[in-house]
């Protein structure tokens, strides 16, 4: 009905505008915004930006896993455990785009699901027998950047042993082995889906109406899902136990074996996301082009994207009032991780509500919040 | 209905049209000022009126033979030709004119069979009888409470074998809508309550000779079982989770943009899921659930009377019953229209009736335990009810979409009441003096 009802709303306006005169357009929104111009700087200046700059991490990363896997030492291990942390940094841009390709082969999911299955990783190195294409938990669980962390980081209790399971007589190639196996797979599985952003970018931006499968109903759904489940729920929610009573769950950290950076991916991810909102370009640092706060303007409510704004903003200051190691700041303290959590929360409800309200858009997805 | 829907649609188009192409045209001068004079339409003069949907609807000119409809800006001197009829706008042979009715019973179908469902709801509500019966028997112990409150699938924690097997859980959805830190308080409220209750109270119960409590000394003031401070704690804890968790589920919760606004899905039915409802009836049903849902499944007609927590105190005041119940039945009537108007509207007298209730009910049991014989069992219960309430303001929703007092105000409050021996030491006036300050913020008589 509320299809039929857009169709028609549809064909009237175009019937007295002048602005779009193919009468065979489908859908298009009721407001008057160019989605297109939006869709156009997200993607180009944002989405694909952030695509080139991962891959070109990884491929670093590569390098230097070649340079240890010929050259045990330590200079070079310490070299690929910087190289990793880049990555992670800059998984932090991508991680909100599952979309086409994406979420087709479950990108996000092999890229970041933690904790990781340490009994499965393990299993999978002395075996030598898995598959990183299996599209279920224990496989998710075993690769991507959890598992670099914990291969890095975790394989001993003191991570300065780390390095001996590399050199190990015995079993030290099965160990290089798997490393170089996740390596490789997040390259592939990166390329990939930056290949179809690259092929898909014109039908993407061109997408421009409101449909349940128009672009930036996708995007903006998923955006809105990342900054809930990715960032509110699995960076803070979940380990200071939001839905478990408060029992802290250390391990749920993410790099929880490299132990320092957890604040600083958290803190990535918020200003990717106000990026994303803001219309930021990934490279430049600039705005070029429409964003989501023009969009709100154009629809009078500015005051909800000041709103969304200040609201991350005082997400960004409880956040960097947390130890760099989310595992000590939930040992010490957990109350400041639940005021970061309160003011991420705060900040779901004017995108979910307000916002999508404003650009008439459904939300596709349900909270697990158990009825 | 399917046709009726589609005649709205093409008339709100036209609406849509004629005032977006409006605005490109130039204006004419008119002396005289154009809002007063002019209809919903913009139309000076105009005969179009306001329908309850927020949707501007015109007269128009209903051929019977060709069905042929001829919307008009203005009817004067509009004459209906053969086999034509003048319909105005807000006539009951309108079809475009949307009335939302209240439907007789809370009973809504799609494809034929029933959408309603809140079993999650009238599992919570089972759960909390049983804990409330718990937490006044002899023998419970501190870890049996919170195993009720914080109940896990599978875990042996209730009577009712159904309760064990249920995912449901009561804590998780206590003060959910609050800050992390005053959920945490308030749920640390509660399992101070339980250990203490499992500590120093359950074991006084029937004890031969009778233990009387005295200030400082938990014991029985007649059939009442108290703490030291003079506390019945089956009051304490079901009148805190009227308002923590049915009040603040409902008017908080189930009832909010984030759950029934316009962004939630009210297009997608799954017949595997929430009774083939839209997500954003299903979500109605389950804040109707928290306040009827203790009847079972199908209440369709809202009897409270086996209800313990917020239904039964609602259903002390028969006319918000059925203020509520109503609005409940019409709101959910306007989802299936898609009515956005008249759903917020009777969302909202809703959150704002069931507030009144908790609101009343802190200061009737005030000024009741002012009334009682000082320190007689009757004070005791009373002000253990008015606590529960009180507790229960913070979750409130009224007309200025803030509660009636913060969780900081309710602190204080109840700091006064537990200060030195409790209730032991409050004098008829502090507790007037409390009722007092909540009549002035709700202006209830």
């Amino acid at each position: 009905m509320k299809y039929l009802y857009l169709v028609l709303i549809s064909i009237l306006f175009i019937a007295c505008s002048n602005e779009n005169g193919s009468s065979g357009d489908p859908i298009i929104p009721a407001d008057n915004f160019s989605r297109t111009n939006l869709l156009e700087n997200l993607t180009n200046n944002i989405i694909v930006p952030a695509h080139i700059n991962l891959q070109s991490k990884l491929e670093n990363l590569n390098n230097k896993l070649e340079n240890f896997t010929s050259n045990q030492t330590p200079t070079n291990f310490s070299e690929l455990r910087n190289s990793y942390v880049s990555t992670y940094v800059a998984w932090q841009s991508v991680e909100m785009f599952n979309i086409g390709k994406a979420e087709e082969i479950n990108y996000i999911k092999a890229m970041n699901t933690f904790p990781c299955n340490t009994t499965k990783i393990n299993n999978n190195i002395i075996e030598q027998v898995y598959d990183l294409n299996a599209a279920n938990w224990p496989s998710w669980t075993s690769q991507g950047l959890p598992a670099l962390d914990y291969l890095l980081y975790g394989l001993d209790t003191d991570s300065n042993l780390v390095i001996n399971n590399y050199t190990h007589p015995v079993n030290g190639n099965k160990y290089l082995d798997y490393l170089n196996s996740i390596i490789n797979q997040m390259i592939i599985n990166t390329n990939t889906v930056l290949q179809y952003w690259e092929t898909n970018t014109t039908s993407f931006i061109n997408s421009n109406t409101n449909t349940s499968t128009s672009s930036l109903n996708l995007l903006t759904n998923d955006f809105i899902y990342y900054y809930e489940k990715g960032l509110r729920a699995n960076k803070i929610g979940i380990p200071s136990g939001k839905w478990n009573n408060y029992q802290i769950y250390e391990i749920g950290v993410e790099a929880y074996y490299r132990k320092d950076i957890s604040k600083q991916l958290a803190l990535e991810a918020l200003s990717a996301c106000k990026d994303f909102f803001t219309g930021v370009g990934f490279n430049s640092n600039t705005i070029d082009g429409q964003s989501y706060v023009d969009y709100l303007t154009n629809n009078g409510d500015a005051d909800i994207s000041a709103d969304i704004i200040s609201g991350l903003d005082l997400a960004k200051d409880k956040i960097n009032n947390l130890d760099d190691n989310f595992r000590l700041q939930l040992l010490n303290d957990n109350s400041s991780m639940l005021e970061a959590y309160d003011a991420l929360q705060q900040v779901v409800v004017d995108l979910k509500t307000d916002m999508l309200i404003s650009m008439q858009i459904t939300v596709d997805y349900v909270d697990a919040d158990g009825d | 209905m399917e046709r009726k829907n589609l005649l709205k649609v093409l008339l709100l188009s036209t609406v849509i049209v004629l005032s977006s192409c409006k605005k490109d045209s130039p204006t004419p001068t008119d002396p005289v000022d154009p809002v007063a004079l002019a209809d919903c339409n913009e139309v000076v003069g105009g005969t179009s009126l306001m329908d309850e949907c927020g949707v501007c609807q015109q007269a128009y000119i209903y051929n019977v033979v060709t069905h042929d409809v001829t919307f008009l800006d203005d009817t004067s001197g509009v004459v209906a030709g053969n086999n034509e009829m003048l319909v105005m706008p807000d006539s009951p042979s309108s079809s475009y004119w949307s009335n939302v009715s209240m439907p007789a019973e809370f009973s809504f179908t799609a494809d034929g069979y029933n959408t309603v469902s809140y079993g999650g709801q009238t599992t919570r509500l089972d759960m909390a009888s049983e804990m409330m019966s718990a937490i006044a028997s002899t023998g419970t112990t501190a870890d049996a409470l919170m195993g009720m409150f914080a109940h896990e699938a599978g875990g042996m924690d209730f009577e009712d074998a159904d309760l064990n097997a249920s995912s449901k859980q009561i804590k998780s959805k206590t003060a959910a809508y609050s800050t992390s830190g005053v959920q945490m308080a308030i749920h640390s409220s509660f399992d101070s309550w339980f250990i203490d209750y499992a500590n120093n109270v359950a074991p006084i119960i029937g004890v031969i000779p009778v233990v009387d409590a005295s200030a400082g000394s938990a014991g029985m003031s007649g059939t009442r079982e108290l703490n030291a401070k003079g506390m019945e704690y089956d009051q304490i804890a079901a009148k805190s989770l009227i308002g923590a968790l049915c009040l603040d589920q409902v008017v908080n919760g189930y009832l909010s943009d984030s759950k029934i606004g316009d962004a939630v899905d009210n297009v997608t039915r799954d017949p595997n899921e929430d009774n083939n409802a839209t997500a954003m009836e299903h979500h109605w049903d389950e804040g109707f659930g928290y306040v009827y849902g203790k009847f079972g499944p199908d209440n369709v007609s809202g009897d409270l009377d086996s209800d313990g927590l917020l239904g039964k105190y609602l259903n002390k005041y028969p006319e918000w019953n059925t203020i509520v119940f109503d609005a409940f039945k019409k709101g959910r009537e306007a989802i299936v229209e898609n009515c956005s108007k008249v759903r917020d509207e009777q969302a909202q007298i809703i959150k704002e009736t069931l507030s009144m209730v908790i609101a009343k009910r802190a200061q009737v049991y005030l000024d009741e335990a002012a009334d009682n014989d000082d320190l007689s069992p009757d004070y005791f219960h009373a002000l253990s009810e008015g606590y529960g309430f009180i507790l229960s303001l913070q979750f409130t929703y009224t007309s200025t979409g803030y509660a009636y007092f913060t969780n900081a105000e309710v602190n204080d409050m109840l700091a006064i009441l537990e200060a030195g021996n409790g209730f032991w030491d409050r004098s008829d006036d502090e507790l007037r003096a409390m009722a007092d300050q909540i009549q002035a913020v709700t202006g209830l008589e």
